[in-house]
Parts: structure tokens; C-alpha cells; sequence
């Protein structure tokens, strides 16, 4: 089965701040801002600024099972929030894709979708812009979702996830290994 | 009363009023345009500020406070326009006003506002001799090539003089320091160097490193201070404040001489009418080629100064090697360096032009001054030889409008000569300030806390751990007296020892959980094809 994107999920603009963000320790609110994402494509908690802000409306706010996609530049995947942000806004240019449709689809499965190939394709295709590329709401809204049964999206995300727990680990021990041998050898060279 | 100007407004008027030129005229072309008319609209502005003074004491008696004005820093005379008849030889008078921006200004409107404006420039110059000659040379507002026809012309002259009347641009004496101004043409000068880049930069040295060369030249007051290499004079101006800062007293404070010397007509102009602004009348700036020709002369030698600073062009190609050998000062006779750098030649100068025995030399140098052999290495060589090079601090790339590259500060101190007062030091100061900076859009700059680290090391003179190293002379011998500044300072961040056991450890551990996740894929896989 497939759907629009917009018929399982709702899609809102994040907010804009009119000027720069004014980071405050006691702040009420947290903001999500694009350097939070993480390269694995989830959403950093840990070192979100915080703000003063009042008039916050209920529809910026994000929660967890959210998904924070890039609408700007050359990378244009979502990342998941997997933990509960507590009172967070998603800033603009970033996008916030809430799920509707729970029964139809997870989340996590809906962020792995997106970063696939034709999905890609599909987005790349809809960009706007020559220098800064650019993905409308509109545009995103139209992406087209393969949805198999809730209990396959499940282990497709399983299997995703340790298929990239793979590759860190492979990259990880090529640099051990590399560190190890340069070190030894270095010993040898000098005589040690 | 009006309310205080601020420096900001004052600032952003002016930059708004460049709008003006912008896009029509080239930025290199244009700056002149609109610092001369900041420049007369000042001079306007402070004499009419006195004008009402004495309107208050003497009413409206013009005659006697004009023969009162008369003994002011500067003179704004009247002008006179006549128009003789070919057939009677009679002489009638066109116009007559005086020589100030608000005539010009009323008579925004006329048909050849452009001639108008050089009249006044031209007779602001005359009354002036002493003061501003030549400074107005190098520049016709009412020339089409670089102002349009005449129609163009008019209109931007027009808006020009109006954007200059706005109130921001008020710039009384009694609603803002001179300083303010000054700073204006500063930033200004600038911005303009930033602006656009390359070509309009060259006269200008960014403010933070002025500061930095100022203070390591340390002129006190009483003193003698030149730069072979002026530019539009920020470094004189800057050393001249830190006079200012060490004086005791108020007399002290403007105790001290400034001597400088630019080859480009223009920016030798911009000097003088800074010097100008920021009350250093008696500033003496000449217009030559420092290299071949140095005007700063008396009884045929070169005068001698207590502060030599300079920011030189960097590796100057044809800088007039050829008739270096035989120069009538002598300066080179430490060797010629090659004629397609003229970096050590600016050095020489510099360091002859210092008075024996105690004279200060700051320069700022692209590093290649440090470590490049042949003619220059030998010039290096003899002058560490001869006890001069008291510090090399290099400081971080991309400080400069004009280049991305690091550069380094040479200080020389004649007062190591033998019979002088520091005779007995033999070392060489090493500071690498390259790694900390505040990193700009365009361009790096030095914060006020970074100058304050330089200087606070370079006055202790002490061993700092990857910042700061005491050379002693065998040491820079046996670098061949290369003083590429790695070769003393080592920034190397110290590499972690490594610990061959516990790194076999870590691949241990990551080798058997990379077999469990790849157990975990395999059943995980069976389960779906399944």
C-alpha cells in the first residue's frame, strides 16, 4: 500500500524567530535548530537552547514520535525525536512532520522511508532553488510512502538500525586497528 | 540642546550617504569623493560652531568676527565670482559666499554645482597653505569621467550635499568630539577597505593590528615617531594614542612629534585630512616613494626617529633594487634584497631611520621575511649579528582586507646595541599568537583580550609553554638563523601516549560486539524472508 505523505501525517513550518535567538539558562522553552540533528538522524536533546518565550502557540510545539526534517541545503532527510524534549519548538527552516495516523505508520519507520533512495529521488526532483536547495511543505507533502504492515516496519527499523550500528563499528575498528599498527610500528622505527 | 550624537549614527549617516555613488562610480574612485565632502562638511561645521560663538560675544558685527576667525586653526574665505564685460572691462559680481559646505549646499541646485565645489575646495586650499596644500589636488567633482554627464553629475552632487545635511551629520564641536570624527573617517576608510576588497584596501591596516604594533613600538612622550609607509596614517594616530595613554599629564600627552611618508596620491591625501581631523596639524607628511626617494630628510641625512612603525606592502615587487646599491643614505649597505621583494627593504630603512642606541622599530611582515635565504637571509643575519631583533610574534592568518595570509610583527631595539642600554640582552623574544583570534565572516581580527596576552608576555619576557620561547643566540645560530617561528615554539598538540594494551582491548571488545550485531542481522533476516 502506499499514501501521500499529508494523508498519515500533518506537516507544519517550524517557527521563525525574527532575530537571533537570545539563549537564556532558565529559559521555558526549548529550540530544535538544524545542529541538533544528529549524523544518525535522530534528534540531540542534550544541548538544545534554551528561551524565553511567551504567546507560544500549541501547534510549534514537538513532541516525542516527531520527525524534524531538513528543508534546506544538500541533505534533505528527517531526524526522529526519540525522547521526550519536553516544552521544545522546532525553528524554522526546519520542517515538523507529526504522525496522524499512528495505525498506518511508525515513525521511526517514516524517517528510515525517507532517507531511502526513491524517496530521495522523489524530493530532489521537487527542490527548488539553484544555490540553496530548498524542499516546499508542499513538496514533501506529495512524497509518495510504501506502507507495509505495521510488524514490517518494525523490523525494517530493527534491522536498520543495526545495519548502522554495523558500520560505526566497522569504521570504529579500522581506526583502532590503525592507531594500534602505526603505534607498534613507531616503537620499532624507534628502536623502543 | 540637541541631543548627544552617537559614534553609531554618525557612522551609519555617513556609510548611507556612500549610497549615492554606489555601483556607478568605482569604490576605489568613489571614497575619495565622500571623505573629502565628510571632511569639508566638518571643517564647515566646527567654523560655524566659532562663528556663532562670536556672533554671541561681538552680534553681528561680520567684519570683526571674520578678522577674529582669522586666527582659527583653519581659514574658510569668501569666495568671490565675477564675470568681466569683453566690451566695458567692467567686472561684475556673480556671486559671493563663503567657503563652506552650506553655500555649497544652497546652491545644491545649480547648474555647475561640480565647478562650485572645486572653487571652494580650491580656496579652502589656498587659505591653508600650510596646512592642506595638496590635499584637494587629486580630486575634480566635476569630472565626467568619473561622475557621468553633466546631468548624472548634478543629480548625485545634488543628493550627495543633501545626504550631508542630514542631522546625524552634524558634527559641531559643541555636540561632538573631534575624536568622533576622526573615527568616522576611520571606519569609513574601513569599510571601504573591506567593502571592496582588494584594490581599495591597500592603504589601510585593520584597527586591532594597528594597536598591537603601536604598543610593541612603545612611544612615550617626547617622541620622534615615524611611518615610512603611512597610508591614511592609522598606525601615526594609533601610536599617537598610545603616547596619550602612558602621559602623566595633559602636556604630556600631546608631547610628541609624527612624521610619515605615502607614495600614493590619493591615500596621501586621505592622510593629511585625517591627520587633520584628529588635531595632529603639525604631523608631517610626505608624498614619495619611501625607497627611492625619502623626503623625511635634514642636512642631507635621513632624520632619526625614537618609533619607527610601519605595516610596508607586502613582498613589493620593483621596488627600486637597481639603484639600491648606490643609495645616497646608504641604508642597504647591510646587502640588496632581491628586487621582487622589497620587504627587507622597507626593514632596513626602517631600522636606520631609528636613532642609535634607542630607537624602536615595529614592522609587520609576511612570514616569508623570516625564513627565505639567499640576499635576505644574509641582510637576517647580520641584523641578529648585530644584537637589533628583540622579538618576532606571528600572529594568525586572514587579519588583513587584503590577504588571507598569517603575518608576523618584527620589533627591533637599537637600544641592544653595543653602548646601549639593553646591550646586554642577547635573546630573541618568540611569541605565536597564531592560534587565537576572533574568526569574522571575511576576516579574522585580535580581540582586546588577545593584545592584552601578546603584550603581558612580551613585557614579562618569559617562557610560556607553546606560546612564548627565550632564543638565545647560539640557538638561532644553529637554526641558520631562520626564524621561522615552529623552530622555536612548538604548537604541536602533545599526542595522548598510546596504550598498545588498552587499544587491543577496545578491538577486542568492538570485534565481538560487531559479530553479535551481525548475529542479531542474520536472524533478524531469516524472521523477515521468512
Amino acid at each position: 500500500m502506499k499514501k501521500k505523505l499529508k494523508e498519515i501525517t500533518s506537516v507544519q513550518m517550524g517557527y521563525s524567530f525574527r532575530s537571533r535567538l537570545e539563549a537564556s539558562e532558565g529559559g521555558g522553552v526549548a529550540v530544535i535548530q538544524m545542529k541538533d540533528l544528529l549524523d544518525d538522524n535522530t534528534v540531540g536533546c542534550d544541548d538544545l537552547v534554551r528561551i524565553n518565550m511567551e504567546a507560544m502557540k500549541e501547534h510549534h510545539l514537538a513532541q516525542r514520535g516527531d520527525l524534524v526534517f531538513r528543508s534546506r541545503g544538500h541533505v534533505t532527510t528527517a531526524a526522529v525525536l526519540l525522547e521526550d524534549p519536553g516544552k521544545a519548538v522546532v525553528a524554522a527552516p526546519l520542517l515538523r512532520i507529526r504522525v496522524t495516523r499512528p495505525d498506518k505508520v511508525l515513525p521511526e519507520y517514516l524517517n528510515w522511508y525517507i532517507s531511502q533512495r526513491d524517496a530521495q529521488i522523489f524530493l530532489t526532483s521537487r527542490a527548488k532553488g539553484t544555490v540553496q536547495k530548498m524542499i516546499s511543505k508542499q513538496a514533501i507533502e506529495e512524497l509518495e510512502v510504501a506502507l507495509p504492515s505495521l510488524e514490517k516496519q518494525k523490523n525494517i527499523v530493527e534491522l536498520a538500525t543495526l545495519s548502522a550500528r554495523e558500520q560505526t563499528l566497522l569504521h570504529t575498528l579500522a581506526d583502532k586497528r590503525e592507531q594500534y599498527i602505526s603505534t607498534i610500528l613507531m616503537q620499532l622505527a624507534k628502536g623502543e | 540642546m540637541s541631543s548627544k550624537i552617537v559614534q553609531k549614527d554618525i557612522n551609519n549617516a555617513a556609510w548611507a550617504a556612500c549610497d549615492t555613488f554606489r555601483g556607478v562610480v568605482d569604490p576605489a574612485q568613489y571614497k575619495d569623493y565622500i571623505l573629502v565632502m565628510l571632511f569639508v562638511k566638518y571643517i564647515s561645521d566646527v567654523w560655524q560652531d566659532h562663528y556663532e560663538a562670536y556672533q554671541k560675544q561681538y552680534g553681528d558685527d561680520d567684519a570683526r568676527i571674520r578678522r577674529k576667525l582669522e586666527r582659527e586653526r583653519f581659514v574658510l574665505p569668501q569666495v568671490l565670482l565675477t564675470e568681466k564685460n569683453d566690451e566695458t572691462g567692467e567686472e561684475t559680481v556673480l556671486d559671493e559666499f563663503p567657503a563652506t559646505y552650506y553655500s555649497l549646499y544652497e546652491r545644491r541646485s545649480a547648474a555647475n554645482i561640480g565647478e562650485l565645489i572645486n572653487i571652494v575646495l580650491d580656496h579652502i586650499e589656498e587659505s591653508n597653505k600650510s596646512k592642506l596644500e595638496g590635499v584637494f589636488r587629486n580630486i575634480d567633482f566635476n569630472s565626467e569621467a568619473n561622475l557621468g554627464r553633466t546631468k548624472d553629475r548634478n543629480k548625485r552632487l545634488k543628493t550627495l550635499l543633501e545626504d550631508f545635511n542630514k542631522p546625524q551629520l552634524s558634527m559641531k564641536p559643541s555636540l561632538v568630539s573631534e575624536d568622533v570624527i576622526g573615527n568616522t573617517y576611520i571606519y569609513l576608510i574601513e569599510r571601504f577597505a573591506s567593502d571592496s576588497g582588494k584594490k581599495a584596501g591597500e592603504f589601510f591596516t585593520p584597527l586591532k593590528v594597528t594597536e598591537l604594533v603601536a604598543k610593541l613600538a612603545g612611544p612615550k612622550p617626547g617622541d620622534r615617531i615615524c611611518d615610512p609607509a603611512c597610508g591614511s596614517g592609522g598606525l601615526l594616530i594609533q601610536a599617537a594614542k598610545e603616547v596619550a595613554r602612558g602621559a602623566r599629564s595633559a602636556q604630556e600627552r600631546r608631547n610628541f612629534a609624527l612624521f610619515g611618508q605615502e607614495s600614493n596620491g590619493s591615500t596621501w591625501a586621505l592622510c593629511r585630512m585625517n591627520m587633520f581631523l584628529h588635531s595632529f596639524d603639525s604631523a608631517r607628511v610626505e608624498w614619495c616613494d619611501t625607497l627611492n626617494s625619502p623626503l623625511l630628510v635634514e642636512n642631507d641625512r635621513l632624520m632619526k626617529f625614537n618609533c619607527v612603525v610601519a605595516n610596508p606592502p607586502f613582498s613589493l615587487d620593483k621596488w627600486g633594487a637597481e639603484s639600491a646599491e648606490s643609495d645616497q643614505y646608504n641604508r642597504f649597505w647591510r646587502g640588496v634584497p632581491p628586487k621582487s621583494k622589497g620587504d627587507w627593504a622597507f626593514i632596513s630603512h626602517m631600522v636606520e631611520t631609528a636613532l642609535e642606541k634607542q630607537g624602536r622599530v615595529a614592522v609587520v611582515v609576511p612570514h616569508g621575511v623570516l625564513f627565505r635565504g639567499a640576499a635576505e637571509g644574509r641582510i637576517r643575519q647580520k641584523i641578529i649579528e648585530e644584537n637589533l631583533l628583540d622579538a618576532v610574534i606571528g600572529l594568525p592568518g586572514n587579519l588583513f582586507p587584503t590577504t588571507n595570509i598569517p603575518v608576523a610583527i618584527l620589533v627591533f631595539d637599537r637600544s641592544r646595541e653595543k653602548g646601549g642600554a639593553r646591550e646586554d640582552c642577547k635573546n630573541v623574544f618568540f611569541v605565536d599568537a597564531s592560534r587565537e583570534y576572533v574568526s569574522g565572516k571575511n576576516m579574522n581580527t585580535l580581540s582586546e583580550a588577545h593584545i592584552g596576552k601578546i603584550m603581558a608576555t612580551y613585557t614579562a619576557r618569559a617562557e610560556e609553554e607553546k606560546y612564548a620561547h627565550v632564543a638565545e643566540f647560539a640557538e638561532i645560530k644553529e637554526n641558520d638563523f631562520n626564524l621561522n617561528i615552529p623552530r622555536y615554539v612548538d604548537t604541536f598538540e602533545e599526542e595522548e601516549e598510546i596504550d598498545i594494551d588498552a587499544v587491543q582491548v577496545e578491538i577486542d571488545d568492538l570485534e565481538k560486539e560487531l559479530a553479535e550485531v551481525r548475529k542479531q542481522m542474520a536472524e533478524k533476516l531469516q524472521q523477515i524472508q521468512r
